[in-house]
């Protein structure tokens, strides 16, 4: 069998398959990589250790194609907060209603139903309409602009709603918080954003970093299993980064293995 | 009639916007309370264009199965079925019932997955064409993109932390830069369509046909 002259001679199947048997191996054998983390997610968790007690956080739902990718990030991010007593506002309004069911997932996760006391320790909002000016109108009229809650109810009869007085009560956004957010919660109001999202959104995202209007932000696999393991709870995100891992080696493994076969065969006085 | 299909759209635009405007830059007491009303009215106007893009929809569909448009009539059967199918079970239980929510983690983020993960493949094969060292520019960025992926590994970070910083400063400094020119830019072109549409000449949004503009 001769080696091909070039690996576009090669059917895409054969990468795609080799692709799926090498990320398979360390999800079902796990290798154990080792794991660094980073300024971004030590900053991330030293937002949340920041809130006190009894501060409100407002988590932004986020699109159902990140469930995979962002999901467990999120849900961690929120048990934390949690756990330490912040209490949090769900609510979907970044695109259409179809983000509006991420907020049930996430509370379903965490089981905060069983946990904790709804309308006191936490509130979900559902679908808000309106985008851009749903994400002004809830640092800003919250009590004006959100008269019910993602189940019918009037969001007067929550303790929770009536501590939303205005921009000050809010003390973190976080979830899916976006140019909206960092341009009516963070830019006038100073409200910290710790954004979880995909590794596809860092470079925007890394921009607002390096200017310090956001403190931090938790991108991809990687920010969810950096904060898996600075909190001391490891979960699917850091398993996935032996796979992730692999497969990267084996993108650049193959790019180089083109390279080398487009040499010699330049070399060979070949196309 | 031609005030109410053109220069009115464009007043209540134009005062709207530099209202918005003026509130948000300036924090005046009396624009406050105008714009925060605004946002309220926005809310509500969004909810009903919800409604009218939900009837849009189904009538494009109806038309395709009414017509049976070869191609595409099936399909668009099956939309009208998932449809109903989810605004039964969404009205009959509750959006946040169980059976609403296993349709929606099970069927849709399933859906949704797929198409995301099925990218992943197609990246693969094109990140192997397009990283090939042909020329000067694409060595250059064949030698950028292999770094930038070393920095995305942590055991890179662990073992070898040199390619790691550079990988870093390449994400950090060009790409953030260069990110950075778009937003700019981006934010620029925002600015001018906002002036043009408080002007009075940006019209597309009204459907106003070309002949009809002038």
């Amino acid at each position: 069998m001769r080696l091909p002259k070039s690996l576009d001679e090669v059917d895409r199947r054969v990468f795609w398959w080799i692709m799926v048997i090498i990320i398979a191996i360390p999800w079902i054998k796990p290798i154990g990589l080792p794991i660094e983390v980073s300024e971004l997610t030590v900053n991330s968790v030293n937002t949340f250790d920041s809130l006190k007690a009894g501060d409100i956080a407002i988590w932004a739902a986020f699109d159902p194609a990140g469930i995979e990718e962002t999901g467990p990030t999120q849900v961690l991010a929120i048990d934390y907060l949690m756990e330490r007593g912040v209490k949090l506002i769900f609510g979907a309004w970044y695109a259409g209603p179809d983000y509006a069911p991420m907020c049930d997932w996430v509370i379903n996760q965490n089981k905060l139903f069983e946990r904790y006391e709804y309308g006191v320790d936490f509130v979900n909002l559902g679908y808000v309409p309106g985008g851009e000016a749903a994400s002004a109108g809830l640092a800003n009229e919250f009590q004006k602009m959100i008269k019910l809650d993602a189940y019918g109810n009037e969001i007067s009869d929550f303790q929770l709603a009536k501590e939303m007085t205005g921009p000050d009560s809010i003390k973190l956004g976080i979830g899916k918080v976006t140019l909206f957010e960092i341009r009516h919660w963070a830019t006038p109001f100073g409200i910290p954003l710790i954004p979880i999202i995909g590794g596809s959104a860092i470079m925007e995202y890394m921009t607002y970093y390096d200017s310090g209007v956001i403190p931090g932000f938790l991108g991809g696999k990687n920010g969810g299993a950096e904060l898996e393991f600075l909190l001391g709870r490891p979960g699917i995100n850091i398993r996935a980064m032996d796979s992730v891992t692999v497969g990267l080696i084996l993108v650049l493994v193959l790019i180089l293995f083109g390279n080398v076969l487009d040499f010699f065969n330049r070399s060979r006085g070949g196309i | 009639m031609a005030f109410l299909r053109r220069e009115l759209p464009l007043i209540i635009v134009g005062s709207m916007a530099v209202l918005q405007i003026f509130e948000y830059l300036f924090g005046v007491p009396i624009l406050k309370g105008l714009g925060s009303e605004m946002r309220v009215w926005q809310s509500i106007i969004v909810s009903y264009s919800l409604l009218m893009g939900t009837i849009g929809g189904l009538r494009v569909h109806y038309k395709q199965i009414t017509r049976r448009t070869p191609g595409k009539w099936l399909w668009s059967i099956y939309f009208i079925a998932f449809f109903l199918l989810v605004c039964a079970i969404g009205f009959g239980y509750g959006t946040s019932s169980t059976l609403y929510m296993w349709l929606y983690e099970w069927v849709t983020t399933n859906l949704w997955n797929t198409m995301v993960s099925t990218a992943g493949f197609y990246i693969l094969y094109g990140a192997l064409r397009a990283f090939r060292a042909r020329n000067s520019e694409s060595a250059l960025m064949l030698i950028v993109g292999a770094f930038i992926i070393l920095q995305m590994m942590p055991i890179v970070k662990v073992m070898f932390r040199p390619a790691y910083d550079l990988g870093y400063w390449f994400l950090n400094v060009p790409a953030v830069g260069a990110q950075r020119g778009l937003i700019i830019c981006a934010g620029v072109g925002m600015i001018m369509l906002t002036f043009r549409s408080i002007l009075g000449y940006e019209r597309a949004f009204l459907g106003l046909k070309v002949e009809e503009d002038t």
